[in-house]
């Protein structure tokens, strides 16, 4: 046989360490307590580093919040214009959002805008009546769909009483049937949203022109920006449940006074109307009253009323009447007598106490 | 077989050891042991007195026991053996320091310690940016004893020393005749010093690459890229094989190093430093201690400074029987039968163990030339007791220095750390110094990268910043993206390179707000592949994750009519570069995960006026 | 083989006729040519059996075999007279969190002695609650000790946030908050996804789910905040369940009105919270600024996750506009009624 083959050499390290020195010392085993003593404070002095964290690192730090209002700029959503269509491109739709124009509809021309300067372009004659409403600016678009055409003017009048305003003051029926703040009738519309006062006309009484209106309605609530109802809404409408379309807003001119401004007036029983005013303080207040007081005396005669000024007009036998209440005008016409002159406007006050309008509630 | 056993492991236990050298045994085992000179470490008193010949003083009690004497405490508590206990103690503080560094375990633990002790890289960002940050001023706790005493740090503190001695005694199967010719010293070991010298020059121009082979900084890149995410991998792979079978696999999760990562974490070239760690430990088999010896920078910066050391590993010729045993074991290779390279001992104390002649001690402020004395003659055959320099001559120094001078222009002038073609993605992390300052500063330790919570952070690859760059810190917003309120990149950065920031100072607020935020780049869109922009299909993910506010990325919103007819709304994206920071979590959530439609690039880091992109970025 | 066999092979051989060309000694013995033999025939008839049982003609059987998991419905057969929407308005928290759920039938009526709940709130970002990204901790602790006291043995939190998940639950405060009342952390790993199936879905039929916390789970609970978003609009309880899935969720945008539709399919959970204490008004859904937050003083708990979120949309973020497409999708697909109105609700002022 042949030689052994050298043996496989272990994996690992299987010596025993022997130590080979003769003397070990005392002072060495000092020097090793020593070492040992070292390494406790390094570590005791990392147990109390760990300890000890930096806390901006791991938790969020609320003095760093900001609050910095940015103004952003957002470009308003381009529209799908098929092309071919007549208006391939609109430069802005303003106002209107993008799902004003929908299926089956093209813009005839660009959004056309006016302002007070050249208003008479577009509505020559009625002007005065928009400017006396506030009027801002007008939006028009004209939209077709084969020979049916849609023309929609949105007027923007500042806020939404002069809105609201524009919208009862051109309707002007007194039975009219409203959906909300929006009158349709044959092949025109009329909506109210926020600031915003519509009026869509168009060519036919046609059924694709009345869903056309309908869903032109739509678009305009769901993208204008809405707004809440001016003071008076709240003392009408809520405090004796008028609705706030059969309010009148009279920006001027009032019952053909030409102080009388700021004007809600409702009709509340028959002939009878009950109005209301805000004045800057109660010193106009009471100024305006007088000067009703004594527009009305002009008419007929005044007969007494508890703390509220009563004239029966002597043409058609009614009583008009007029009281302050702090900064608010309270007045009523027409009444059939003084007891019911009295009442009405015993019923404003008493909703005014009851503060459901004071300044700084829902409705401003 | 020369040790005639040949069972495995019977060699250091049969008394092999005696036999080999009891051939060149003298009188040594008839001398009378001595009583009162120093024979045993430390023993400064004793020393004096026999120098002063005061031989007869009577040793104080219990001072000294011979071997087969001395209780077990002190032959148990003997000086190698608290050396052992301090290894492990700092290889366990390393790496408990490298498993805290992340988010949730950090706490206040100062987890680059090992770095900021480091004197090499204190002494080198010293040299190049002429301070010294923060942290390092905690190398003196190293470099004041290390005058003193030597090179301890490389046998009692250096975790990566420690981890080469570990590799090198477990596989050292060594025959003991081979074991003193392995530790015999080498010309191969003036390697470091040729390579500390190339890498100071260098410093001094501003380009600091210690890093490449800091025994720091390298264990720390180790773990960052390799050991760590190959811990996490065990264990979500093992914990889940546990819990697909209904085992409770809670008490394995905590031992993950990144626990609450939902992704693994990846890394750059992860390959080649894992095939560093496998290679330079693997040559411990073939050269023990190879790296610590042949290669490391800071072990040859030690050595320089033990040339100045007062205390060093003394042999005394008159006891000294050349018997050559002291090398069995000897760490450094430092000649401890011969002439004592001080640069090249490691202070490990095993030759003292190993001398069966007691003629070696750990002395204060020894001769260099012995006479006989105490009645005893000189039996050792080499008279020379110390080499104090490093071995390596003036002529190799010197054309070191300029190996290291014609370095730095060819390093430097590789367009990729240049301003005029620096690579794109080469993007820093919050905090960083300006680049030419950063590569003055960075060590390329990868703590930064360790800590990130994101996985952003990755070691650079060579396109990035060339070799003067490679694994210096870069973001790679496909792997992470930087989040908003985290600063711990620039808590853990020991060197400044990434300075330390407060969160208000990263965000641009509070005193910070005429700066403006840290901006680390600035986000762009490739329309060609932006789904609203070429696909008629919605996204804007990235508009969604857009961490500032306002957004930075805007949407421009369309109405068309797809191919097949329907209409749809697109938001399609756009920058707005003044808000932008470059945080790159867009680019992160972008779909189009290959080459995503908006991206990240370093033009307009705030850190830098000749990288920067707007005439002007409003502060919001 | 001992020596004794060998030497007697041995001298057989030696006595046997050489053949031509080989000496005698060269041959195996019998037995030795018979064990070589069957070892031989052994290792080949292994090599085919095995080969035959890992046999893959079509490649198919060695594509990985993903189990896909069921969520099971977790809904609670509604208690007599319990509303549909529980609405608190105020600012005790606690009291509110309460009221709430008195209102859809009281936490006990959902909660049995020994069920393990996860509450899965919204942790997507590493900020501030106070920026209101990210569901309120003080409503959350105020939840789980509601749902311990009904007497659940584990409750558990998990989410699966967008940015780094241990800072996002530490920095939201939902982490501290959560462990605070005793409940359990699940934070995702790589490996607590499973494959989810969800019949029906139209996007996400088979998806991966962050599913180790789920295993186990006998009650689900939704708390989220009301935040806006660009693209959905409102991102609110039904959109919160996106923070249980996985993989490449950043495609979801491209059809997010049917995802957030498939969520509530996906997710029948035994009730949801909205936690309208913060509402982020606007550059959702990260914010960033107190700016973009609004106090909504409001908690809703709900039963229908679809009836709270159109609730929601109208009353908290106060939107006018018509309700986000996911709602309709989800209502059309019978997953819950977006007509709040005509649901029973029931609110209240708590002090």
């Amino acid at each position: 046989m042949a030689a052994h083959p050298q043996p496989d050499p272990p994996v690992f390290n299987t010596f025993k360490r022997k130590v080979y020195r003769p003397f070990y010392s005392f002072r060495e085993f000092q020097i090793v307590l020593v070492c040992l003593a070292v390494l406790g404070a390094v570590l005791a002095w990392v147990i109390w580093r760990g300890r000890n964290p930096d806390p901006t690192l791991f938790h969020s730090d609320d003095s760093l919040l900001t609050k910095k209002e940015v103004p952003i700029y957002k470009r308003p959503v381009e529209p799908w214009i098929e092309p071919g269509s007549a208006v391939r491109t609109t430069p802005s739709l303003g106002p209107f959002p993008s799902e004003i124009i929908g299926e089956g509809w093209t813009a005839s021309a660009p959004v056309g805008e006016f302002d007070e300067t050249n208003l008479y372009e577009k509505i020559d004659g009625r002007e005065t009546f928009y400017k006396s409403y506030g009027f801002k600016r007008l939006y028009f678009l004209g939209l077709a769909s084969g020979n049916l055409s849609i023309d929609i003017e949105l007027f923007d009048l500042g806020n939404i009483g002069n809105a609201l305003g524009a919208l009862v003051a051109e309707v002007a029926k007194p039975d009219a049937e409203f959906d909300g703040l929006f009158y349709s009738s044959a092949n025109a519309g009329f909506l109210v949203r926020g600031r915003y006062y519509a009026r869509f006309v168009g060519s036919d009484d046609d059924p694709a022109i009345r869903q056309k209106i309908r869903s032109l309605k739509d678009a305009l609530l769901s993208k204008l920006p809405d707004e809440s109802l001016p003071w008076a809404y709240a003392l009408l409408a809520n405090g004796l449940k008028i609705s706030p379309t059969k309010i009148q807003f009279t920006p001027q001119d009032a019952f053909s006074f030409d102080f009388a401004t700021e004007v809600y007036s409702a009709k509340v029983k028959g002939d009878t109307e009950v109005f209301v005013s805000r004045r800057a303080d109660v010193a106009a207040a009471t100024n305006l009253a007088e000067k009703l007081a004594a527009a009305f005396a002009g008419f007929g005669k005044a007969v007494p009323g508890a703390d509220a000024k009563l004239f029966l007009n002597e043409y058609i036998n009614a009583v008009d009447g007029v009281s302050v209440h702090e900064q608010y005008v309270l007045g009523v016409r027409s009444a059939a007598d003084a007891a019911e002159a009295i009442k009405w406007l015993n019923q404003l006050r008493d909703i005014l106490k009851a503060s459901t309008v004071a300044p700084g509630s829902g409705y401003e | 077989m020369s040790c005639g056993c040949g069972k495995s492991g019977g060699c250091g236990s049969s008394g092999g050891p005696r036999s080999v050298v009891a051939a060149s045994r003298t009188d040594a085992t008839k001398r009378v042991p001595p009583t009162s000179d120093s024979n045993a470490a430390f023993d400064l008193l004793n020393r004096l007195k026999s120098e002063t010949g005061n031989v007869a003083a009577p040793a104080p009690p219990k001072a000294h026991y011979r071997a087969s004497q001395a209780p077990w405490w002190v032959r148990v508590f003997r000086i190698t053996r608290i050396r052992v206990i301090s290894q492990f103690f700092f290889f366990a503080l390393f790496m408990f320091f490298c498993f805290v560094t992340w988010f949730s375990r950090m706490k206040g633990y100062p987890v680059s310690l090992f770095l900021e002790i480091d004197p090499l890289v204190a002494v080198a960002t010293a040299i190049s940016t002429h301070t010294v940050y923060r942290n390092l001023i905690w190398s003196l706790v190293l470099i004041i004893p290390t005058l003193i005493l030597g090179r301890f740090f490389c046998n009692w503190m250096c975790p990566y020393g420690t981890l080469h001695q570990f590799f090198g005694w477990l596989f050292n199967t060594r025959r003991n005749i081979d074991k003193l010719a392995i530790n015999r010293y080498r010309s191969i070991f003036q390697l470091k010093y040729i390579i500390l010298i190339i890498f100071m020059v260098l410093a001094v121009f501003g380009s600091l690459q210690i890093g490449f082979l800091d025994p720091i900084c390298l264990m720390y890149r180790t773990m960052t890229a390799t050991v760590a995410p190959a811990a996490d991998l065990a264990v979500d792979q093992t914990s889940r094989a546990l819990e697909s079978r209904g085992i409770n696999a809670g008490w394995i999760r905590p031992l993950a190093h990144a626990p609450g990562a939902p992704d693994q974490r990846i890394f750059y070239g992860a390959w080649f430093i894992g095939a560093m760690i496998i290679v330079l430990v693997g040559m411990n088999l073939v050269i023990p201690r190879f790296f610590c010896r042949v290669l490391c920078p800071l072990g040859a910066f030690l050595g320089w400074l033990s040339r100045f050391s007062l205390w060093r590993i003394d042999r005394d010729l008159t006891r000294c029987t050349d018997c050559n045993l002291c090398l069995a074991h000897c760490e450094g290779a430092s000649d401890p039968q011969a002439a004592l390279r001080k640069s090249e001992c490691f202070v490990c104390f095993n030759c003292i163990d190993d001398c069966p002649e007691d003629a070696l001690t750990f002395r204060f402020l020894p001769v260099k030339h012995q006479k006989a004395a105490h009645g005893r003659h000189i039996i050792s055959k080499i008279p020379e007791k110390e080499v104090a320099w490093p071995d390596l001559n003036r002529r190799r120094w010197i054309l070191s220095g300029f190996a290291g001078v014609l370095a730095y222009p060819f390093l430097r002038l590789s367009a990729a750390v240049n301003h005029r073609g620096f690579n794109r993605k080469a993007i820093r992390p919050p905090g960083s110094v300006e680049e030419s300052e950063f590569l003055e500063r960075c060590i390329k330790c990868d703590q930064c990268i360790n800590v990130c919570p994101t996985n952003v952070l990755q070691p650079s690859k060579l396109a990035h910043g060339g070799v003067e760059g490679w694994w210096t810190p870069v973001m790679d917003m496909s792997i992470g993206f930087c989040q908003l309120n985290c600063t711990l990149c620039s808590e853990v950065c020991p060197t400044g390179a990434i300075q330390k920031i407060s969160l208000e100072k990263k965000l641009g607020l509070g005193q910070f707000a005429a700066d403006g935020p840290i901006r680390l780049g600035t986000a762009f869109f490739n329309h060609g592949r932006c789904l609203p922009w070429a696909m008629e299909t919605p996204c804007v993910v990235c508009e969604e994750v857009c961490p500032v506010s306002p957004k930075a990325i805007g949407t421009y919103d369309v109405q068309i009519k797809r191919w097949d007819g329907t209409l749809v709304t697109l938001n399609r994206p756009y920058m707005r570069p003044e808000l932008c920071i470059g945080c790159g979590i867009c680019e992160h959530e972008c779909p189009v995960i290959d080459d995503p439609a908006v991206y990240v690039t370093a033009v307009g880091e705030s850190r830098s006026k000749e990288r920067s992109l707007l005439l002007r970025s409003r502060q919001t | 083989m001992s020596d004794e066999k060998d030497l007697k092979a041995h001298a057989r051989r030696a006595n046997a006729h050489a053949p031509q060309h080989r000496h005698s000694e060269d041959w195996p013995t019998r037995r030795e040519f018979l064990v070589r033999l069957g070892v031989t025939a052994a290792v080949a008839t292994g090599a085919g059996f095995l080969w035959r049982a890992l046999h893959d003609p079509t490649g198919e059987l060695g594509k990985p075999q993903e189990p896909t998991l069921h969520l099971k419905n977790f809904t609670v057969a509604p208690a007599l007279g319990a509303k549909t929407l529980g609405i608190a308005r105020g600012e005790n928290y606690p009291q509110m969190l309460k009221m709430a759920i008195a209102a859809i039938g009281g936490i006990e009526h959902f909660i049995n002695k020994g069920d393990v709940v996860l509450i899965k709130p919204n942790v997507a970002f590493d900020r501030s609650p106070k920026l209101g990204a990210t569901s309120n901790p003080e409503v959350l602790a105020a939840l789980i000790h509601l749902v311990r006291e009904a007497g659940a043995a584990e409750v558990r939190v998990a989410d699966n946030p967008i940015e780094s998940p241990e800072s996002c639950f530490a920095k939201t405060g939902i982490g501290a908050a959560a462990r605070g009342a005793g409940a359990k952390v699940y934070l995702p790993t790589p490996s607590s996804f499973e494959m989810l199936a969800v019949p029906g879905a139209k996007l996400i039929e088979r998806w991966p789910f962050f599913y180790t916390p789920f295993r186990g789970v006998d009650k689900v609970i939704g708390i989220s905040p009301v935040k806006d978003h660009n693209l959905c609009h409102a991102s609110m309880c039904t959109k919160n369940w996106y923070g249980l899935l996985g993989g490449r969720r950043n495609q979801f945008h491209q059809d997010i009105h049917n995802i957030i539709a498939d969520l509530a399919l996906m997710m029948k959970p035994t009730f949801v919270i909205m936690d309208g204490s913060r509402v982020l008004m606007k550059s959702g859904p990260t914010g960033g600024d107190l700016s973009d937050v609004a106090m909504g003083h409001t908690i809703v708990a709900a039963t229908d996750q679809i009836a709270a979120d159109a609730w929601g949309f109208s009353q908290l973020l106060g939107r006018s506009s018509e309700l986000p497409k996911y709602l309709f999708n989800a209502q059309e697909r019978g997953l819950g009624n977006l007509d709040w109105k005509n649901v029973a609700w029931k609110e209240e002022q708590v002090g």
